[in-house]
């Protein structure tokens, strides 16, 4: 089955592409979360812990989005229908950032 | 602040002469032979004395008050040289690499920087500089750091297993790293922009308002690290710093140990504290002009009641192998809180990222049920 293919292919590639990036992220997060228990509050250390923690939950959504995008093409079978969905969620999780981010 | 004598490059033998003159001058300052076998005492952490590292015969620090430790100085009377501080002169073993001035002491054989690990090229020179007024002795023994390392590097997350065995610790130099402390009430006048929102949803804007007023505060004991090496990353990493145990600076508290000079100057140390000063001060302002958003367009600070102290702080240093790398670990003398550069074990990492990817897996298929019902 051509789509078959297709899909673990993608599935692979992703799979190997999130993980692979989580091993930098998740040692950042790491020292982030060591330098929280350990540091005083020293302001140039903080926004490096921050964006420890930042960019693991970045990494987190993607991922999630991801996933999901996945599992709706298994579902659905339909590669469009997944995309559409994922371009809605996508948008959905930007919007709320931006809510977010106008506080 | 310190005027380097550098010893002229002279070939051969007249060098090594020089040097030797040199070093024959300072080394007495340091020593303290034992009243019982003439062997060298050396200051003992944890407690007032220090012991003979020949026959362990015991001799107190002489008590001296406290107080002179935590005296404040006039910070403009100083610069003005209005105020005539003692100073001594100092061999000093300068780090190319790192920029670490560190004493130079005749029995240690090492050639490597405590700090960088780099082998020291540069050379021996003299420089007169300023007695610094106190010191927070050291409190932990030798035994006592490489245990809070041992912990630490056992605690470690994501690390090599056998982590504490592996890594082999060079011995420990115990250094006590120059700091600047500065006080200072400060008044600043800002004009800014007070922002509320109006509306909602897709018409919420902000409204801003034109505003100006001023903002006092004051600071104390603004830590800034007396040196731009390594060690200047021990005064936040390894802190905080008992400083209330601060004791006045006697060279007795320094037998077996050595110092770090301050090679940042008394002006340009008040600089970094400044910058440290200005983030607060923003803070202040932004507290001052209220409303949901602010913009500060403009502000001013005078600075008042301005002193400094001038100290010493007890680090422990040692450098480890792992795999070939190196990896620089610091250990305060005083608490026993360690900071240092750590290995990852590249499995576990990958390991750690692969189970939080199965998570946002299970997530994401939950998240793909949920819209599809
Ligand atoms: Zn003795
Ligand atoms: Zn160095």
């Amino acid at each position: 089955m051509d789509s078959m293919l297709g899909f673990i292919a993608s599935l692979a590639l992703a799979t190997l592409l999130l993980v692979g990036l989580g091993v930098p992220i998740i040692k950042r997060l790491t020292l982030a979360m060591e330098g929280h228990f350990e540091f005083s509050g020293d302001s140039l250390t903080k926004r490096s812990r921050l964006a420890g923690f930042l960019y693991f939950t970045a990494w987190a959504l993607v991922s999630v989005l991801a996933w999901s995008f996945f599992a709706d093409w298994f579902f659905t079978g339909s590669l469009e229908y997944a995309l559409t969905l994922l371009a809605l969620k996508a948008e959905i999780v930007i919007r709320i950032l931006a809510e977010l981010g106008s506080d | 602040m310190t005027e380097a004598l550098k010893i002229p490059k002279l070939p051969g033998k007249k060098r090594r002469e020089a040097k030797q003159a040199v070093q024959d001058a300072l080394s007495d300052q340091r020593h303290f032979p034992c009243p019982s076998c003439g062997a060298d005492l050396r200051f003992h952490p944890g407690e007032a004395q220090m012991v003979c590292t020949h026959c362990e015969a015991r001799v107190p620090v002489p008590d001296v008050d406290d107080a002179a430790a935590h005296i404040e100085h006039d910070f403009h009377k100083f610069l003005k040289d209005d105020l005539k501080r003692p100073e001594i002169e100092v061999s000093a073993l300068n780090c190319s690499t790192c920029g670490a001035s560190v004493e130079f002491d005749p029995d240690e054989h090492s050639r490597t920087c405590p700090f960088c690990d780099s082998v020291i090229v540069a050379d021996v020179s003299t420089q007169r500089k300023l007695v610094p007024q106190g010191l927070l002795p050291f409190g932990l023994m030798e035994k006592e750091a490489q245990a809070a390392l041992r912990d630490w590097l056992s605690s470690r997350w994501l690390a090599p297993n056998d982590i504490e065995e592996e890594s082999k610790a060079d011995k420990f130099n115990g250094i006590y790293v120059p700091i600047w402390t500065y006080d200072s009430t400060t008044t600043t006048s800002y004009k800014g922009q007070r922002g509320r929102s109006v509306g909602s949803g897709k018409n919420r804007r902000t409204v801003w308002t034109n505003v100006s007023g001023t903002v006092t505060g004051s600071f104390d004991d603004v830590m800034v690290s007396g040196s731009a090496s390594v060690s200047a990353e021990f005064k936040d990493a390894l802190g905080p710093w008992p400083t209330h145990k601060l004791e006045t600076y006697q060279t007795e508290f320094l037998a077996g140990f050595r110092a770090e000079n301050h090679t940042v100057g008394l002006a340009e140390g008040f600089a970094q504290a400044d910058r440290f000063m200005k983030v607060k001060i923003t803070d202040w302002i932004r507290a001052d002009i209220g409303g949901s958003r602010q913009r500060i367009l403009s502000s001013s600070t005078s600075h008042a009641n301005q002193t400094f102290k001038h100290i010493l702080l007890p680090v422990w240093i040692t450098h480890y192998s792992l795999d070939k790398k190196r990896y620089r670990l610091s250990v305060n003398g005083a608490t026993g809180k360690v900071y240092g550069q750590r290995p990852f074990s590249m499995l576990k990492l990958f390991g750690a990222s692969a189970g939080a990817s199965g998570v946002m897996a299970v997530l994401g298929v939950m998240l793909s049920r949920a819209m599809g019902a």
